[in-house]
This record gives C-alpha cells, structure tokens and sequence, in this order.
C-alpha cells in the first residue's frame, strides 16, 4: 500500500534523525535501512533526501564527513550533534503524541 | 555523458549552490549514490536498459530535487547575487560617471557648452540622477529576474516600478526633487531591457534609451511653461543631444558591462 506523499513529507526528517541516532549512515545507506524496516512500504524520491540532509546539517542537527568505504569508495556518513540528538527526542514525543490522538479520535465509537 | 551524469548536472543546473567546492562535493555524494543504486541493480541482474528506469523513477524528477536544494541554499546566494551586484553596480556607476562627465568635458566647449553651464552644481546634480538612476535600474531589471521562476521580466518590472516609485516620493518628500528625472531614466532603462528581452540588442536599444533620455532632456532644459517655438526647440534639442547620446551610449556599456559580469562570473561561479 502506498503512503499519502504529504504524510511522508512531514516524516522524513523524523526518519532521519531516528536512523541516524542509532549510528553514522550515508545516504543510500538511510534509503535502504527505512525500505527494510518498513517492508518498503516507507519509500521516497531518494535525491529529495539529500537536500533534507543538508538542510539539516546547516541548521546545525547533523554533521558530516568523508569516509572510504570497504570497496574503497569514498561516501559521505552523517551524524547527529548534541543539538541533532535533543531534536530527535522532541520530534519522538511529538509523533508518540500526535499519533496517539490520532488513533484515540479514529477509534472512538 | 552517462545517464547517471545527465542526472546529476540537470539537478546541479538549478540547484543554485554557491561555492565550486560545495558544488563539487553535492555532484560527489549524488554520484556516490547512484553508483550504489547502480551496483545494487547489476547484482540483481538488471539489464542496462532496466537500470536506467530504475534509477529514473527511485531518484526521482531531477528538477524537483533541484528546487529542494534551492530552497535549502537560499539566503546564501542571495547573499552572494547582492554583493555581486552591489560590486557591479558600483563599478558601472564610476564607468558611466566618467563616460559621461568626460565626454561633455572634452567636447561640450566645441559644442558650445561653457564649463559654467556643464560644470555647475545644478547640471551635475541632475545628470547624476539621470546616469546614475539610469545605470541601477538597468542592472536591477537584469539580475532581479532571477528572485522569479515564472512571468519574470514582468514580475521584476513592477518590483523595480515600485522601487522607483518609491525614490520619487522620497525626493519629492525631502524636497530634493528630479522626481522627473528618476522617472524618465527609469522608463529609459526598462525600455533598454524590454528591448533585449525581445531579442533587440546594440543600435536597436540605443535609439530606444536616447529618444527617452532626450525627451527627459527636453523637459528638464526647455521652458515649458509656454510653448516654445520651433526655433528654441531645435536649439534647445541641439544643445542636448550630444549628452542624450552620451547618456545612451553610457546604458549601451552598463549593459555589455552587465552582461560580460554575468557571463565570466556570476554563472561560472554559481550556475
């Protein structure tokens, strides 16, 4: 089943913040582990990541770096920043709020 | 070029990143990406011809994914347009400036033109608003186009309409007048750039800000208060039309200025 594109727009920076709390990831890396945790039901644009990366690195929520890989290529990992790491707890309780009300007025009888 | 390459520069061409080094490390980690898009698609056994719509439809329209990276790049280039254009801006003024002031210094006295009348404060007040005015609008017309993804030229004109509108209300207001003046140089500098955007360059534009300018030279010059006879028209048009033409040529050099800037820099470093 395919999500509404305005749900998922709204969650990708949820979903980013999220991976990235639990480790370093480049981006393919973030596109293939949201497939897998979803069943690919969780799918994107993927070059619409990139600009979400960067917006949050500018803003101070991630850092990146250079890294080789163990093919030898070179891939950019990002990370959270102390900052980054806040955000992601605040946007957790937010979803864990949103969707509890959410679920509490749909299954209301 | 790869179709992973015609990718990738279709995203570069409107991401509007400033910088060669930024620019460079986004085309990096987008090809990164789709190198592993790629090997994954090969190890699946997908034909060339698969992966190309594979990666196609996964990636995504290119010129969305350029837009997202636009709006994350935003107020730096900006940033960057505006000091680009203050630094033009400033250079156009002294060309045109000494252009202009040269030109009646040099050759007003064999046209008659007595330094007192040329050089005295009155004149060079109006002729710097008059070149001056000329000169800011003309680039403005040209680099604020780029604030507008749609109905550009239109969009910027009345943006700057509006600029000049409010420039004449401040020097009415302050009492510094030449309301006239900013308003002629202005129309003359939209016609210049109405007239490129038709496709009309060189003697076309030329004429088009001359009869302008000559007109704002007829009424600051001529006594309208009664009308004149064909006798002080023609003296009075005489007397003008040499810094008329001054003045235009000045615009015809602002724009090959602006264009040349444009050209070699602005879409160099940050296309």
């Amino acid at each position: 089943m395919q999500l509404d594109r305005e749900l998922l727009k709204g969650s990708i920076t949820l979903l980013i913040l999220r991976l990235l709390a639990e480790r370093d990831m480049y981006g393919y890396e973030i596109i293939l582990e949201a497939g897998r945790r979803s069943d690919d039901t969780f799918t994107f644009k993927e070059g619409t990541l990139y600009p979400a990366l960067h917006q949050l690195e500018r803003r101070g929520f991630l850092r990146s770096e250079w890294r080789h890989g163990g093919n030898g290529r070179r891939r950019k990992y990002y990370s959270l920043t102390a900052r980054g790491r806040r955000l992601a707890e605040q946007r957790q309780k937010h979803w864990t709020l949103f969707t509890s009300v959410i679920n509490a007025v749909l299954s209301h009888h | 070029m790869a179709p992973d390459d015609v990718l990738i520069e279709r995203v570069m061409a409107g991401a509007g990143i400033v910088g060669r080094k930024r620019r460079h490390e986004v085309r990096l980690e987008l090809r990164s990406h789709l190198e592993d898009l790629i090997a994954e698609a090969r190890q699946a056994g997908c034909t060339d011809a698969k992966i190309a719509t594979l990666v196609a439809a996964r990636f995504g329209d290119p010129r969305q994914v350029a837009l997202a990276f636009a709006r994350v790049y935003r107020t730096e280039r900006i940033a960057v347009d505006l000091a680009a254009f203050g630094s033009l801006a400033l250079v156009a003024l002294g060309i045109a400036y000494a252009f202009v002031y040269g030109v009646q210094v040099l050759l007003g006295p064999g046209l008659g033109v007595l330094p007192a009348r040329s050089q005295s404060t009155a004149h060079l007040a109006s002729e710097a608003v008059l070149v001056g005015t000329l000169t800011l609008s003309y680039l403005g017309l040209y680099f604020a186009e780029r604030l507008f993804a749609r109905f550009r030229f239109a969009r910027v004109l009345g943006l700057m309409a509006l600029v000049a509108g409010v420039v004449v209300w401040g020097t009415t207001v302050t009492g510094f007048g030449h309301g006239l003046l900013v308003s002629l140089a202005f129309a003359a500098a939209a016609v210049a750039r109405g007239f490129e955007r038709l496709g009309a360059r060189g003697m076309v534009r030329f004429m088009g800000v001359a009869a302008i300018v000559l007109v704002a030279g007829g009424l600051g010059h001529l006594d309208m208060r009664t009308a004149p006879t064909t006798v002080a028209l023609t003296a009075g048009l005489m007397m003008i039309l040499p810094v008329c033409l001054t003045i235009a040529v000045s615009c015809q050099l602002t724009a090959s200025l602006a264009a040349f800037f444009d050209r070699r820099f602005l879409r160099r470093h940050l296309a």
